[in-house]
């Protein structure tokens, strides 16, 4: 705002002075006008009383005239009653300024004169008027006829000093007329200085607006020249550009095809790399296959070594314990020998052996323990057989993939195979549900089974271990939980452990995969596989699988562990 | 004969114990428990001279009971049963359970009689040793302990100034790299322990440590190694019977404590020797865990021990 003024204040001063000069001489001129008026009026009354002190000489020799000739004086008295009048108030009026009777009858202003030489002047009339006015009095008092020597006194003083009178008034007027001309002289000095001032304004300000727009015109000039300039520059920069461009473009058609080329080797090596991390992939579930059988291995070992463990001991005990039977067998046999041949001292001999060892085995209590032995290493026995059943019930060798299993009895067979790592450190809880069947893979859900169990038990780390296993049908769904008190997982590990790889447990000790091929078998059944754990209270495990599968056609066989199978959970 | 020593089964499977209670009964008298408390309360009341236990028992394990017995009854010779191989299992045992041999199961009736008697022996022995030592008791060792020497065979220096920053100034350390120069450095000074790598290319870690042992039965062995297997450390104990088995990494302030109770065993073999149960074991019988490629080794420590002499 204040810039904007100040960006004004040139024109604003400029237009202020022409004001002022243009003011002032208005003001001056009318000033002087007025005056120049009164100073007209005052040449016009000083020029009359020429005229009127000619008229007063003439009517004083008509009313002579008139008198000697015997006729009324009247109009002549009256018209030098009316003419003395203005006369006398006009040289009043001229001495001392007051209103006088105009030219045209009207009331005047009528100024003083004021230069020296006028008043001197104006005091010379005066005393030639004084007396004569008192003669015309005289003259314009009388009635009817004027006397005649006052007649006659006005007339000869008149004939006397009009000249005198005249040739006062006449320097009076020029007087007047030389201080109006001196006045007008002065309006027109004044003027035509007004003017001049404001021309002088009118071209300082025209210079200087020119000088600016000269200045605005060379800085338009060298804006555009620098414009040029710079349009120049970006122009060949511009240029250069476009060529860089131009070479930029063609490495890029060169890097294009070098792209390409890149681009076939790189789908050649992703392929092979995909076929390599393929292969590896079939060799992690491999492992992870292969981890598998051998817990199940080293715990059916464990179970299948300790009957055979005592059976193998058994049959060794036999095999010492089997001498005596054998001597007792054979002395038996000398004994009926000699008896046959009637051999008295034979019989003696051999009976009383045959006592011994029967006292050695009844000492020993051999037959007890024989009997022991075999009836131990029967159960023994037994307890092998049982074990291969329940290996073969639990990879369901001999039965169809898919079937409507009972899931209980997947679960029993799997808790026997896990026997050796639970055994150990937990006790299991059964809660079953009267009836859980579901259609499924049974081999591959105890495979899940096995992995649950088995994780849970490795999770308890003290002497008061609990794996509760609990069945129940809910909405169409088996529903199978297994919990157990021990160490838990961390909340940072729990969104993880389904992740294939991810592991917890020392390098080479679980492929990490054990979990992750829980949740590819069981989202093949459609079901759903959740976890809940606390640090330091226990972990549950939850699956859900339908009890009758919808979808049939993309049940998975064998290829739940395929290579090919996305091992990505969701 | 006199009256059977006492022994005692210990196994979570009844059917074994009744089966080897009956093949033993002849020459012991069996006591059996089916869990490691049982057995705790036998020990304690009965004079056992050998104990098999189990490893893997609900509740206790093997080798927990093993390490407790050994508190309760120290002469207790102590035998550990393990059915398939646990690592953890045998690792903690190598170095917790003080354990005379490990006995793979399934193992023959024989096998398992010999064992126990070459037990039952060596408790005798020590026994006997111990009434002689108390008899003997005269001199006490008022003159302080000279500082142990320490060996290390096949680690790097830099590794061995690492593992001893927290043993500086107490002990004498020395360095072999291999076999040879270790048998020199035997032979030179009396060594306290010997702390050894497992893996010597052409030799056997075990077999070393065994010919180390059969000569200087009093020193101390400690295996420190990143080679895990169970069947070394089984090895380690029922051959070399080594004091430790480490497995790297070793921190300084652990590896200093093993140290000491290692020189502290190494002093207490030289007082009283029949707790050295590798000695008493050699004086009974002949090792016969010896194998040839120990015996190759026994003959270099041995021709080292004549080149070494020989300058005098």
């Amino acid at each position: 705002m204040l810039g904007n003024l100040q960006k004004y204040r040139e024109i604003i001063i400029s237009v202020a002075l022409f004001l002022i000069f243009d003011l002032s001489v208005l003001v001056v001129s009318s000033l002087t006008t007025g005056q120049l008026k009164d100073d007209a009026v005052a040449v016009n009354l000083a020029s009359r009383q020429r005229e009127l002190s000619q008229r007063i000489v003439k009517t004083l020799l008509q009313i002579q005239i008139a008198q000697s000739a015997g006729q009324s004086i009247e109009e002549p008295q009256t018209e030098l009653a009316m003419t003395f009048k203005i006369f006398d108030e006009t040289i009043e009026g001229l001495r001392d300024g007051k209103y006088v009777t105009g030219g045209d009858y009207q009331t005047v202003m009528l100024i003083p004169v004021e230069t020296d030489s006028a008043k001197v002047y104006l005091e010379r009339a005066f005393l030639i008027w004084n007396p004569f006015k008192e003669k015309l009095f005289r003259v314009i008092a009388a009635k009817r006829a004027v006397p005649q020597e006052d007649l006659q006194d006005a007339v000869e003083y008149a004939s006397k000093n009009n000249l005198l009178l005249l040739e006062l008034m006449n320097v009076i007027t020029s007087e007047a007329e030389k201080k109006l001309a001196d006045k007008s002289n002065t309006l027109r000095m004044i003027q035509i200085s007004g003017i001049i001032a404001a021309l002088i304004n009118f071209f300082v300000l025209l210079f200087h607006f020119i000088r600016k727009l000269r200045s605005q015109d060379a800085e338009i000039a060298r804006y555009s020249e620098n414009l040029e300039k710079m349009v120049e520059i970006r122009t060949r920069e511009l240029r250069r550009a476009q060529e860089q461009l131009r070479a930029t473009n063609a490495s890029l058609e060169k890097a294009k095809g070098e792209l390409e080329v890149l681009n076939s080797q790189l789908e050649q090596k992703v392929e092979e790399r995909t076929a390599e991390l393929r292969n590896a992939q079939t060799q992690l579930i491999q492992s992870e296959k292969m981890a598998a059988l051998g817990q199940m291995v080293a715990g059916l070992a464990h179970e299948v070594n300790t009957p055979l463990a005592f059976v193998k001991t058994n049959l060794e005990g036999m095999r010492e314990f089997h001498k005596d039977l054998f001597k007792l067998v054979e002395e038996s046999e000398k004994l009926c020998d000699a008896l046959q041949r009637d051999d008295l001292d034979r019989i003696d001999e051999h009976f009383a052996r045959l006592a011994e060892i029967q006292r050695h085995l009844k000492e020993s209590n051999r037959i007890q323990d024989i009997s022991d032995m075999l009836r131990e290493s029967l159960t023994g026995m037994d307890r092998i057989q049982e074990l291969v059943i329940n290996l073969k019930n639990f990879s369901r060798l001999d039965e169809a993939e898919y079937k409507y299993a009972d899931i209980h009895a997947g679960i029993d067979s799997t808790l026997l195979i896990a026997n050796n790592i639970i055994k150990n450190k937990a006790k299991v809880i059964k809660e079953y549900a009267p009836k859980v069947f579901a259609e499924c893979y049974p081999a591959q859900l105890n495979q899940v089974f096995l992995n649950l169990i088995t994780n849970a038990a490795q999770a308890i780390e003290h002497s008061n271990g609990e794996i509760r296993i609990k069945t129940e049908v809910v909405d169409g769904y088996a529903v199978i939980r297994v919990s157990d008190n021990g160490k838990g997982i961390p909340k940072e590990h729990l969104n993880k452990i389904f992740e294939p790889f991810f592991t917890t447990k020392p390098v080479g000790q679980g492929t990490g995969l054990g979990l992750s091929i829980c949740y590819q078998i069981i989202e093949k059944h459609h079901g759903s596989i959740k976890v809940e754990s606390q640090v330091g209270v226990g972990t549950t495990f939850t699956i859900k699988i339908p009890t009758k599968q919808t979808r049939r056609d993309d049940k998975v066989g064998e290829n739940v562990l395929s290579p090919a199978s996305e091992l990505q959970p969701a | 004969m006199g009256a059977l020593s006492n022994i005692l089964l210990v196994d979570d499977e009844p059917l074994l114990l009744s089966s080897l209670s009956r093949v033993l009964r002849l020459h012991y008298t069996v006591f059996t428990a089916e869990n490691g408390m049982q057995a705790l309360d036998i020990v304690q009341r009965h004079n056992i001279k050998v104990i098999v236990s189990d490893q893997r028992m609900p509740g206790m394990l093997g080798h927990e009971l093993l390490g407790k017995v050994k508190e309760i009854s120290p002469n207790t010779v102590r035998l550990l049963l393990t059915g398939y191989s646990d690592l953890d299992a045998v690792l903690n045992s190598v170095n917790a359970g003080q354990i005379f041999r490990y006995i793979n199961k399934p193992c023959s009736v024989e096998k398992l009689r010999e064992m126990i008697e070459l037990g039952v022996q060596i408790h005798d022995r020590i026994v006997a040793m111990q009434s002689e030592a108390k008899l003997a008791k005269t001199q006490p060792n008022a003159l302080p302990d000279p500082p142990a020497t320490l060996l290390f065979v096949g680690y790097a220096p830099s590794e061995v100034q690492r593992l001893t920053s927290k043993l500086v100034g107490q002990f004498i350390i020395e360095q072999a790299k291999d076999i040879d120069e270790a048998f020199a450095a035997l032979n030179r000074a009396s060594v306290s322990v010997l702390i050894s790598e497992l893996n010597f290319g052409e030799h056997d870690g075990i077999d070393f440590l065994n010919a180390v042992k059969k000569e200087f039965p009093h020193t101390v062995t400690i295996i420190l190694t990143d080679m895990i297997d169970a069947t070394m450390a089984i090895r380690s104990i029922n051959e070399a019977q080594v004091f430790r088995y480490i497995t790297k990494p070793a921190g300084e302030e652990a590896f200093a404590f093993v140290i000491e109770e290692a020189v502290k065993r190494h002093r207490a073999y030289q007082t009283t020797p029949h707790q050295n149960i590798k000695y008493t074991a050699e004086a009974i019988s002949p090792d016969q865990n010896f194998h040839t490629s120990a015996e190759k080794l026994r003959a270099k420590l041995l021709a080292a021990r004549i080149a070494l002499s020989k300058p005098r």
